[in-house]
Protein backbone atom coordinates (compact mmCIF):
# COMPACT_ATOMS: atom_id res chain seq x y z
CA UNK A 1 0.00 0.00 0.00
CA UNK A 2 2.83 2.35 0.93
CA UNK A 3 4.69 1.55 -2.34
CA UNK A 4 1.53 2.23 -4.31
CA UNK A 5 1.23 5.70 -2.71
CA UNK A 6 4.91 6.46 -3.37
CA UNK A 7 4.52 5.59 -7.05
CA UNK A 8 1.41 7.71 -7.42
CA UNK A 9 2.71 10.78 -5.60
CA UNK A 10 4.94 12.27 -8.35
CA UNK A 11 2.22 11.75 -10.94
CA UNK A 12 -0.39 13.31 -8.69
CA UNK A 13 1.90 16.24 -7.96
CA UNK A 14 2.47 16.89 -11.66
CA UNK A 15 -1.24 16.67 -12.39
CA UNK A 16 -1.99 19.00 -9.48
CA UNK A 17 0.65 21.46 -10.72
CA UNK A 18 -0.84 21.45 -14.20
CA UNK A 19 -4.35 21.93 -12.82
CA UNK A 20 -3.15 24.87 -10.70
CA UNK A 21 -1.40 26.37 -13.69
CA UNK A 22 -4.53 26.10 -15.80
CA UNK A 23 -6.71 27.43 -13.02
CA UNK A 24 -4.48 30.49 -12.77
CA UNK A 25 -4.59 31.18 -16.49
CA UNK A 26 -5.35 34.87 -16.40
CA UNK A 27 -3.45 36.30 -19.40
CA UNK A 28 -0.19 38.01 -18.40
CA UNK A 29 -0.58 40.61 -21.13
CA UNK A 30 -3.53 42.29 -22.82
CA UNK A 31 -4.87 40.93 -26.12
CA UNK A 32 -3.75 42.12 -29.54
CA UNK A 33 -5.73 45.17 -30.57
CA UNK A 34 -6.02 46.08 -34.28
CA UNK A 35 -7.05 49.60 -33.19
CA UNK A 36 -3.94 50.05 -31.03
CA UNK A 37 -1.78 48.75 -33.89
CA UNK A 38 -3.44 51.10 -36.38
CA UNK A 39 -3.09 54.05 -33.98
CA UNK A 40 0.62 53.40 -33.55
CA UNK A 41 1.44 52.96 -37.25
CA UNK A 42 -0.72 55.92 -38.32
CA UNK A 43 0.61 58.26 -35.64
CA UNK A 44 4.19 57.26 -36.45
CA UNK A 45 3.76 58.49 -40.02
CA UNK A 46 1.96 61.68 -38.92
CA UNK A 47 4.53 62.49 -36.23
CA UNK A 48 7.54 62.03 -38.50
CA UNK A 49 5.92 64.14 -41.23
CA UNK A 50 5.24 66.95 -38.76
CA UNK A 51 8.76 66.77 -37.31
CA UNK A 52 10.14 67.33 -40.81
CA UNK A 53 8.43 70.72 -40.80
CA UNK A 54 10.46 71.94 -37.82
CA UNK A 55 12.70 73.95 -40.17
CA UNK A 56 9.68 76.26 -40.59
CA UNK A 57 8.44 78.61 -37.82
CA UNK A 58 6.66 76.91 -34.92
CA UNK A 59 3.71 79.37 -34.88
CA UNK A 60 2.86 78.22 -38.44
CA UNK A 61 2.58 74.63 -37.17
CA UNK A 62 1.30 75.11 -33.64
CA UNK A 63 -2.23 73.94 -34.45
CA UNK A 64 -0.92 70.77 -36.10
CA UNK A 65 1.34 69.96 -33.15
CA UNK A 66 -1.55 70.41 -30.72
CA UNK A 67 -3.86 68.28 -32.85
CA UNK A 68 -1.22 65.54 -33.08
CA UNK A 69 -0.69 65.51 -29.32
CA UNK A 70 -4.44 65.14 -28.79
CA UNK A 71 -4.43 62.10 -31.10
CA UNK A 72 -1.45 60.66 -29.19
CA UNK A 73 -3.28 61.26 -25.90
CA UNK A 74 -6.28 59.37 -27.31
CA UNK A 75 -4.04 56.46 -28.38
CA UNK A 76 -2.59 56.35 -24.85
CA UNK A 77 -6.03 56.41 -23.24
CA UNK A 78 -7.13 53.59 -25.53
CA UNK A 79 -4.31 51.20 -24.59
CA UNK A 80 -4.49 52.30 -20.94
CA UNK A 81 -8.10 51.11 -20.84
CA UNK A 82 -7.26 47.55 -21.97
CA UNK A 83 -6.78 45.14 -19.01
CA UNK A 84 -3.26 43.78 -18.39
CA UNK A 85 -1.85 46.29 -20.86
CA UNK A 86 0.56 48.06 -18.56
CA UNK A 87 3.67 47.66 -20.73
CA UNK A 88 2.02 49.25 -23.78
CA UNK A 89 0.45 52.04 -21.73
CA UNK A 90 3.81 52.85 -20.12
CA UNK A 91 5.44 53.03 -23.55
CA UNK A 92 2.90 55.60 -24.76
CA UNK A 93 3.29 57.55 -21.51
CA UNK A 94 7.08 57.80 -21.97
CA UNK A 95 6.68 58.80 -25.61
CA UNK A 96 4.16 61.59 -25.02
CA UNK A 97 5.24 63.06 -21.66
CA UNK A 98 5.35 66.89 -22.09
CA UNK A 99 8.40 67.18 -19.81
CA UNK A 100 9.94 63.94 -21.12
CA UNK A 101 12.87 63.31 -23.44
CA UNK A 102 11.03 62.24 -26.58
CA UNK A 103 8.10 64.17 -28.13
CA UNK A 104 8.00 66.63 -25.22
CA UNK A 105 11.65 67.53 -25.75
CA UNK A 106 11.43 67.90 -29.53
CA UNK A 107 8.21 69.93 -29.72
CA UNK A 108 9.26 71.93 -26.65
CA UNK A 109 12.50 73.05 -28.30
CA UNK A 110 10.70 73.81 -31.55
CA UNK A 111 8.24 76.01 -29.62
CA UNK A 112 10.97 77.84 -27.71
CA UNK A 113 13.48 78.25 -30.56
CA UNK A 114 11.03 78.84 -33.41
CA UNK A 115 12.86 76.60 -35.90
CA UNK A 116 15.27 73.66 -35.62
CA UNK A 117 18.32 72.61 -37.64
CA UNK A 118 17.90 69.84 -40.26
CA UNK A 119 20.64 67.67 -38.75
CA UNK A 120 18.99 67.75 -35.30
CA UNK A 121 15.56 67.04 -36.83
CA UNK A 122 16.94 64.13 -38.83
CA UNK A 123 18.70 62.55 -35.83
CA UNK A 124 15.70 63.05 -33.54
CA UNK A 125 13.32 61.60 -36.13
CA UNK A 126 15.31 58.37 -36.16
CA UNK A 127 14.85 58.03 -32.39
CA UNK A 128 11.14 58.82 -32.56
CA UNK A 129 10.73 56.35 -35.42
CA UNK A 130 12.43 53.66 -33.31
CA UNK A 131 10.23 54.60 -30.33
CA UNK A 132 7.06 54.02 -32.35
CA UNK A 133 8.58 50.78 -33.69
CA UNK A 134 8.98 49.54 -30.11
CA UNK A 135 5.26 50.15 -29.46
CA UNK A 136 4.32 48.52 -32.78
CA UNK A 137 6.60 45.54 -32.14
CA UNK A 138 5.02 44.80 -28.77
CA UNK A 139 1.53 45.03 -30.22
CA UNK A 140 2.47 42.75 -33.15
CA UNK A 141 3.85 40.14 -30.75
CA UNK A 142 0.52 39.97 -28.94
CA UNK A 143 -0.96 38.62 -32.14
CA UNK A 144 1.84 36.21 -33.10
CA UNK A 145 5.54 35.73 -32.35
CA UNK A 146 7.35 38.36 -34.37
CA UNK A 147 11.11 38.97 -34.62
CA UNK A 148 10.78 42.75 -34.77
CA UNK A 149 12.97 43.65 -31.78
CA UNK A 150 15.95 45.70 -32.97
CA UNK B 1 -6.17 0.07 -21.39
CA UNK B 2 -3.86 3.00 -20.71
CA UNK B 3 -3.38 4.02 -17.12
CA UNK B 4 -3.26 7.48 -15.64
CA UNK B 5 0.50 6.96 -15.22
CA UNK B 6 0.85 6.45 -18.99
CA UNK B 7 -0.97 9.73 -19.50
CA UNK B 8 1.31 11.53 -17.03
CA UNK B 9 4.39 9.96 -18.66
CA UNK B 10 3.36 11.35 -22.05
CA UNK B 11 2.49 14.70 -20.51
CA UNK B 12 5.91 14.92 -18.87
CA UNK B 13 7.63 14.45 -22.22
CA UNK B 14 5.49 17.17 -23.79
CA UNK B 15 5.90 19.63 -20.93
CA UNK B 16 9.68 19.13 -20.94
CA UNK B 17 9.82 19.89 -24.65
CA UNK B 18 7.61 22.99 -24.32
CA UNK B 19 9.61 24.34 -21.37
CA UNK B 20 12.90 23.78 -23.19
CA UNK B 21 11.64 25.70 -26.23
CA UNK B 22 10.42 28.56 -24.03
CA UNK B 23 13.63 28.93 -21.99
CA UNK B 24 16.00 28.53 -24.97
CA UNK B 25 13.95 31.01 -26.99
CA UNK B 26 13.86 33.65 -24.25
CA UNK B 27 17.60 33.39 -23.53
CA UNK B 28 18.62 33.57 -27.19
CA UNK B 29 16.26 36.49 -27.84
CA UNK B 30 17.47 38.44 -24.80
CA UNK B 31 21.14 38.10 -25.76
CA UNK B 32 20.57 38.93 -29.41
CA UNK B 33 18.33 41.94 -28.57
CA UNK B 34 20.84 43.34 -26.13
CA UNK B 35 23.75 43.01 -28.59
CA UNK B 36 21.77 44.62 -31.40
CA UNK B 37 20.72 47.53 -29.19
CA UNK B 38 24.29 48.14 -27.98
CA UNK B 39 25.59 48.06 -31.55
CA UNK B 40 22.98 50.60 -32.62
CA UNK B 41 23.66 52.94 -29.69
CA UNK B 42 27.40 52.78 -30.34
CA UNK B 43 26.90 53.78 -33.99
CA UNK B 44 24.70 56.73 -32.95
CA UNK B 45 27.11 57.91 -30.28
CA UNK B 46 30.05 57.79 -32.71
CA UNK B 47 28.09 59.87 -35.24
CA UNK B 48 26.85 62.39 -32.65
CA UNK B 49 30.28 62.93 -31.10
CA UNK B 50 31.68 63.52 -34.59
CA UNK B 51 28.88 65.99 -35.36
CA UNK B 52 29.50 67.71 -32.02
CA UNK B 53 33.23 68.02 -32.77
CA UNK B 54 32.48 69.35 -36.27
CA UNK B 55 30.02 71.90 -34.89
CA UNK B 56 27.12 70.35 -36.82
CA UNK B 57 25.20 69.97 -33.55
CA UNK B 58 25.36 71.99 -30.34
CA UNK B 59 26.02 70.76 -26.83
CA UNK B 60 22.27 71.06 -26.16
CA UNK B 61 21.48 69.01 -29.30
CA UNK B 62 23.92 66.30 -28.20
CA UNK B 63 22.45 66.21 -24.69
CA UNK B 64 18.91 65.99 -26.08
CA UNK B 65 19.83 63.11 -28.39
CA UNK B 66 21.54 61.11 -25.65
CA UNK B 67 18.59 61.71 -23.26
CA UNK B 68 16.16 60.66 -26.01
CA UNK B 69 18.20 57.52 -26.60
CA UNK B 70 17.96 56.74 -22.89
CA UNK B 71 14.16 57.11 -23.05
CA UNK B 72 14.16 54.85 -26.11
CA UNK B 73 16.08 52.24 -24.10
CA UNK B 74 13.26 52.35 -21.51
CA UNK B 75 10.73 51.66 -24.25
CA UNK B 76 12.91 48.81 -25.49
CA UNK B 77 13.00 47.23 -22.02
CA UNK B 78 9.20 47.43 -21.86
CA UNK B 79 8.95 45.78 -25.29
CA UNK B 80 11.24 42.95 -24.16
CA UNK B 81 9.26 42.41 -20.96
CA UNK B 82 5.97 42.47 -22.87
CA UNK B 83 7.22 40.08 -25.55
CA UNK B 84 8.40 37.68 -22.81
CA UNK B 85 4.87 37.76 -21.36
CA UNK B 86 3.35 37.00 -24.78
CA UNK B 87 5.65 33.95 -24.96
CA UNK B 88 4.60 32.77 -21.51
CA UNK B 89 0.93 33.21 -22.43
CA UNK B 90 1.48 31.14 -25.57
CA UNK B 91 3.31 28.51 -23.50
CA UNK B 92 0.31 28.19 -21.19
CA UNK B 93 -2.04 27.94 -24.13
CA UNK B 94 0.16 25.19 -25.66
CA UNK B 95 0.11 23.43 -22.29
CA UNK B 96 -3.69 23.32 -22.31
CA UNK B 97 -3.63 21.85 -25.83
CA UNK B 98 -1.04 19.32 -24.67
CA UNK B 99 -3.23 18.22 -21.75
CA UNK B 100 -6.19 17.64 -24.06
CA UNK B 101 -4.31 16.13 -27.01
CA UNK B 102 -2.27 13.78 -24.83
CA UNK B 103 -5.45 12.50 -23.15
CA UNK B 104 -6.95 11.83 -26.60
CA UNK B 105 -3.77 10.06 -27.76
CA UNK B 106 -3.35 7.91 -24.63
CA UNK B 107 -6.96 6.99 -23.87
CA UNK B 108 -8.68 6.87 -27.26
Amino acid sequence: MRGYHNRRQPAARLFLALCLCLAACVPLIGPYSPTAYKNATGLKAETLALMSKATTPYPDNEGKVEALMVEIDKAYEYVHGIPSNDFSARQWAILKRPDGDLLGRFFGRWRVEGTLKPVYISEFKEIISDAFDEIICLEANKKAANQCLK
Amino acid sequence: MATFDDYVKELRKGVKKLAQELVDGLQADAISDMNAFLRKSERDLKRWTRQLADGAITRQDFTDLVQAKKALAELHELTKAGVADTKLDRFRSDLISLLINTAMKVYL
